[in-house]
């Protein structure tokens, strides 16, 4: 019984989660332009390794704090504030990003990831703190794995239609949120 | 129904008609035909970094009086800090290129971040045993010394340049976004019924030739984008356009960009040059020879900030015409769109744009004033044995060629009795003529379900719903309870 409760939990709440954060970072990629600063494999490390780090500390951040309206407040600003000094850095070093900048950078940008799970946890709030601590860590890895995914379609296509990235990824999370929403 | 069948009579009749090019023959200067090769990623100083000294030749007579470009020749402690590339070997590892990589490099006009910009390829540089042929072409015609890439990145950007005049991007990306047709120089020509076309590698790309993504609309003309072998037989029935592109780019090699062998790129340059000067045009023609972006490869002159764009390090120019100046060297400050630029000048037609008006126009290169030259032959023997059309298959021991032997040429004319200096610049632009341009404001092509507009409509939307779920639940929750 609880297995599927898990399950559920996982399918309907983690993994929509893992893409609508996935597709919030390529969006803001996109948007930055940090993704033109990428094509030197030096920068795939700090690249990786903030995104890697990032995605699973914010996503478990979302999952393990207060689910109230207040905290998913203080997040999105946090999340916005850090996206903005993301932006900030980026335009001051003319797109010119040393190994330090693109790991701050990276790490900022999965900070998207908390006030995504502390709405889906809004939706579920019966989940114990390890159901939703593994939910935590599961959006992050799911995440980490998107991101993985697309990087080396991406790359093994000539880097070029970028936005296909973001626009499948919000495109699938509308419809899971969509479904979510008429799920009793 | 008369009037439509006639209609479809005169389609059908037009078909088999040859495309006439009027305007081909409205020029500023003898110059009817300009023809514009295109290659990949290398710098002046790695192809000639040590032009014209070849110690292995033996004409060392004709060496010493040859002009001598701004090159690692004046600075021996530079030139130890390079390697040349070893007589035999024709590649190099491939140098990490990008706008990061190249902003290393430059360091604020330092330069000298190249080995941790790019890394220990990139401080190589060729020599005559491998560029002879191509040392010939600047020996006999023109080469351009401060002709800059116009960013300071890798293709894309400096490509866009290279057609538009402008580029929307810092770095090898999408597209999105593309420049439109109408401000390409494609679309500046068409609109001015200027003939043009553009010669690819193969028939089967004209309409998925990778250059083409970045000009939106480029689909739309599939009649102006023909073969390499079109290219040849229009070449020698004399129905060749008033500006051609000759693109090297994605046939395995040609295009000299690296890690590939360099050698496949230099006998097509040749064999297109030997086709040019052998040709019913040659007496009104000019070819440009050009690479596109750095490649990561040393250099040695700080780029200057061109019409506020901080440009690339410098690419080699050469340009072959009966009125290029025989072993000429132009330190006049140029860049990919130089090329525009003399486009407009000579078909009489306004500046591309704002940054086209104010580039300089390579006119020191040419003699107006003597008649034309007469063609050249450039045939090396076994020493680099010319390929017989534009496909073709390299000899089967590049190390058996003696391409060192191939330079240098006798010059076509006695140097010392030339009518015109053989080094020059002159600042001439086209702003300082008219004010007038073709596009007065720069516009990117972006589809609307790729912009982020679109993509941040979709987020709110992804939001608003999830919010809208919570409070559903939330108040069905609440309902329940009581």
């Amino acid at each position: 019984m609880i297995g599927r409760k898990f399950a559920w939990g996982f399918a309907s709440l983690a993994i929509p989660g893992s893409i609508f954060s996935t597709a919030l970072l390529f969006l803001f990629a996109y948007w930055s332009q940090l993704v033109n600063t990428i094509g030197d494999t030096r920068q795939l490390g700090p690249l990786f390794l903030g995104i890697v780090v990032g995605s699973v500390i914010f996503s478990l951040v979302g999952w393990l704090s207060r689910s109230t309206w207040f905290t998913l407040s203080l997040e999105t600003i946090a999340a916005l504030l850090l996206l903005v000094s993301s932006y900030a850095l980026i335009a001051a070093d003319s797109l010119v990003l040393n190994g330090t900048t693109i790991l701050i950078t990276s790490f900022a940008m999965t900070s998207v990831s908390a006030p995504v799970g502390t709405m889906l946890r809004l939706y579920r709030e019966n989940y114990s703190v390890p159901a939703r601590a593994a939910f935590g860590a599961l959006q992050g890895v799911f995440s980490i794995l998107f991101v993985l995914a697309f990087s080396i379609y991406y790359e093994t296509n000539g880097q070029v239609i970028f936005f296909i990235g973001p626009l499948v990824l919000l495109a699938i999370s509308l419809v899971s949120f969509l479904i979510l929403s008429r799920v009793k | 129904m008369v009037s439509t069948l006639s209609i479809v009579i005169i389609l059908v009749l037009s078909a088999g008609i040859p495309r006439a090019y009027a305007s081909s023959e409205d020029t500023r200067t003898p110059i009817k035909h300009l023809i514009n090769i295109f290659l990949e990623n290398h710098t002046f100083d790695n192809y000639f970094g040590t032009y014209p000294i070849d110690s292995s030749s033996l004409n060392q007579g004709i060496i010493a009086n040859l002009s001598t470009p701004v090159n690692l020749l004046q600075n021996s402690s530079l030139m130890a800090e390079l390697s040349p590339i070893a007589a035999g070997t024709f590649s190099t590892p491939d140098p990490i290129e990008g706008n990061t990589a190249y902003h290393i490099e430059w360091n604020h006009g330092h330069l000298n971040g190249f080995v941790e910009g790019s890394g220990p390829p990139s401080m190589t540089y060729y020599t005559a045993a491998q560029l002879g042929p191509i040392w010939d072409l600047a020996e006999e015609y023109s080469l351009a010394d401060m002709y800059f890439s116009p960013e300071l990145s890798e293709s894309d950007p400096n490509t866009m340049y290279y057609l538009a005049g402008f580029t929307p991007v810092i770095n090898d990306y999408g597209p999105p976004p593309s420049i439109p047709f109408s401000q390409s120089i494609f679309g500046e020509l068409e609109s001015y019924g200027v003939s043009w076309d553009a010669f690819i590698p193969y028939q089967n790309q004209s309409t998925t030739y990778s250059e083409w993504n970045k000009i939106s609309g480029m689909n739309n003309y599939p009649g102006n984008i023909l073969p390499w072998s079109s290219f040849v037989s229009d070449l020698s029935s004399g129905k060749l356009p008033a500006v051609s592109w000759l693109f090297s780019q994605d046939d395995n090699g040609t295009d000299q960009g690296p890690p590939s062998n360099i050698i496949p790129g230099e006998m097509w340059i040749m064999y297109m040059i030997n086709e040019i000067e052998e040709s019913p045009t040659w007496n009104s023609t000019a070819v440009t020879i050009t690479w596109d972006d750095p490649g990561g490869y040393f250099d040695q002159v700080p780029p200057p900030v061109i019409n506020g764009v901080q440009s690339g390090f410098r690419l080699p120019l050469i340009v072959v015409s009966p009125f290029a100046k025989e072993d000429y060297v132009s330190n006049t400050v140029l860049t990919h769109s130089s090329i525009l630029a003399f486009i407009d000048y000579n078909w009489e037609l306004p500046a591309l744009n704002q940054y086209v008006s104010r580039v300089n126009v390579p006119l020191d290169i040419f003699d107006f004033n003597s008649t034309p030259r007469g063609s050249l032959t450039f045939n090396f023997g076994t020493n680099f044995p010319l390929p017989q059309g534009p496909y073709f298959n390299l000899p089967s021991s590049l190390q058996q060629l003696n391409i060192a032997s191939t330079f240098p040429m006798p010059p076509q004319y006695n140097l010392g009795t030339l009518p015109y200096a053989r080094h020059g610049a002159a600042n001439f632009t086209l702003s300082s003529v008219s004010s007038e341009v073709f596009v007065t404001a720069n516009t990117v092509d972006v589809p609307f379900y790729a912009s982020t507009y679109f993509l941040a409509i979709l987020a709110v939307a992804n939001i608003a719903l999830l919010c809208w779920g919570v409070l559903i639940r939330r108040g069905r929750g609440g309902a329940e309870r009581r």
